[in-house]
C-alpha cells in the first residue's frame, strides 16, 4: 500500500506580517523570528467552499478556509477583520500570475466587465495597527481593538436580513403594520451598528482605575451615551480597523466604445458578496 | 432569500456554475491521467498545481496527436 501523497502537495508559500502583528488574539498564533506567519495556498477543497452559496452567506466557508491556510493559527474563529484580507490576498499570490480577478461596472458606459489587479501591489499597502486610546471628558478611557471577522460577519447578516424584509414590503399591505416593521428594522439595523462599535472596545478604565471588559456592559454603556460620543466612538473603531488596503481601483473600461478610466470598489472578502449586494 | 434576492439569485447561480466547474476539473484529471491522482488527493491540491497537471496532459494528447497524424501522412497545424 503506498503512502498517500496528500501530504506532499501544500507547503507555506508566502510569510507575512499581519496588520494587527498578532496582538489581540488570545489563542496561539505562532509567528516567526521576523513576526512573520506562514500562509498555505489555497486547495481546490478551500475553493469549492467558496462556491456554496449557504456557507459563502454565513461566512461558514472563510472558517474551514482560514483553518486550512494557516494552520500556524490555533483559532481561526478568532481572528481579527484586519487580518482577514491580507490573509486571503496572500494565499493567492502564486495562482493566475499573482493577478487577481475582479468584477467592475463602468461609470461611464455602466458594462460590468472582468480586470485584472496585482496582489502583490494591494499588500504592499498593508499598514501596521497599533493599540488606540481616546479619554474623554467624563474621565472614561476607552481602549480599541480590531473587530473580529464572526462579530461582523453576524452584524451582516444581520443588517441583511432587516434589508430583506423591508424589501419584501408589499404596497397594499396596511400602513401602520408598514411603519411598526420599518421602525422595527431601523431599531434593529442601530442595535447590529453598536455591539460591532462595543465589540471594537478592549476595555473602558473608570476613573477609579477599575477596567470594564464585559461586551454586555460596555454595550448598554453606549446604548445610552449622546450621539456626539457614539459618532467619536465609531470613527476610533473605523480607525483601528483600517489596515491600510485600498479598495478603490483605477480601471480603463474594456468596452471598445467607451474605453474610459473609472473607479471602482473592490471587495476582498467573499462572504460580503451577498451582504453587501 | 437575501437582501436583494434579484442580485442573490444570480449570486447563487454564478457559484453554483464555478462549483460545477471545479468538480470537472477534478474529474477529468482523474480521468485523463487514468487515475494517477485520486479524487482526494486532488482536492487537497493548490488550485495552480492541478491546472499545471491539465496543461501537462493538454500538451502530451497534443504531441501524440502530431505523432499519429504525421505517421499516417496527414499535417498538424
Amino acid at each position: 500500500m503506498t503512502k498517500s501523497l496528500q501530504d506532499f502537495y501544500r507547503h507555506k508559500e508566502i510569510y507575512i506580517k499581519l496588520p494587527t502583528e498578532g496582538k489581540w488574539y488570545t489563542s496561539q498564533t505562532h509567528l516567526n523570528d521576523q513576526n512573520e506567519i506562514g500562509i498555505m495556498p489555497m486547495s481546490f477543497k478551500d475553493e469549492m467552499l467558496l462556491s456554496i452559496p449557504d456557507s459563502v452567506y454565513n461566512g461558514e466557508s472563510l472558517f474551514e478556509i482560514l483553518k486550512s491556510i494557516i494552520p500556524d493559527m490555533e483559532n481561526p474563529y478568532e481572528i481579527l477583520m484586519p487580518d482577514v484580507d491580507i490573509i486571503l490576498l496572500a494565499s493567492k499570490i502564486n495562482s493566475n500570475d499573482g493577478e487577481m480577478t475582479v468584477d467592475a461596472k463602468c461609470s461611464h458606459c455602466q458594462a460590468q466587465e472582468q480586470y485584472a489587479v496585482k496582489i502583490v501591489n494591494i499588500l504592499n499597502q498593508m499598514k501596521t495597527i497599533n493599540p488606540i486610546e481616546l479619554e474623554l471628558s467624563n474621565g472614561l478611557v476607552i481602549s480599541f481593538k480590531p473587530n473580529s471577522l464572526r462579530s461582523v460577519t453576524t452584524n451582516q447578516i444581520k443588517i441583511s436580513e432587516m434589508s430583506t424584509i423591508l424589501s419584501n414590503f408589499n404596497s397594499d399591505e396596511d400602513r401602520q403594520k408598514q411603519h411598526q416593521l420599518f421602525q422595527e428594522s431601523l431599531e434593529k439595523t442601530t442595535a447590529a451598528n453598536l455591539v460591532l462599535i462595543a465589540d471594537s472596545i478592549e476595555h473602558v478604565l473608570l476613573p477609579s482605575g477599575e477596567k470594564i471588559t464585559d461586551l454586555q456592559s460596555i454595550l448598554d454603556w453606549i446604548t445610552n451615551s449622546d450621539g456626539k460620543t457614539v459618532k467619536k466612538l465609531q470613527e476610533m473603531s473605523a480607525q483601528v480597523n483600517n489596515n491600510g488596503l485600498d479598495k478603490s481601483f483605477k480601471f480603463e473600461c474594456s468596452n471598445e466604445e467607451c474605453g474610459k478610466e473609472f473607479i471602482s470598489e473592490v471587495e476582498f472578502n467573499p462572504t460580503f458578496f451577498f451582504t453587501n449586494k | 432569500m437575501r437582501a436583494n434576492p434579484g442580485n442573490n439569485q444570480v449570486l447563487v447561480d454564478s457559484l453554483n456554475k464555478v462549483n460545477k466547474n471545479i468538480r470537472k476539473q477534478v474529474y477529468d484529471i482523474v480521468l485523463y491521467t487514468e487515475g494517477a491522482f485520486s479524487i482526494k488527493e486532488l482536492y487537497q491540491m493548490p488550485v495552480y498545481q492541478a491546472t499545471e497537471i491539465i496543461e501537462s496532459f493538454t500538451e502530451k494528447n497534443r504531441k501524440e496527436k502530431e505523432a499519429i497524424d504525421q505517421a499516417s501522412g496527414k499535417q498538424s497545424f
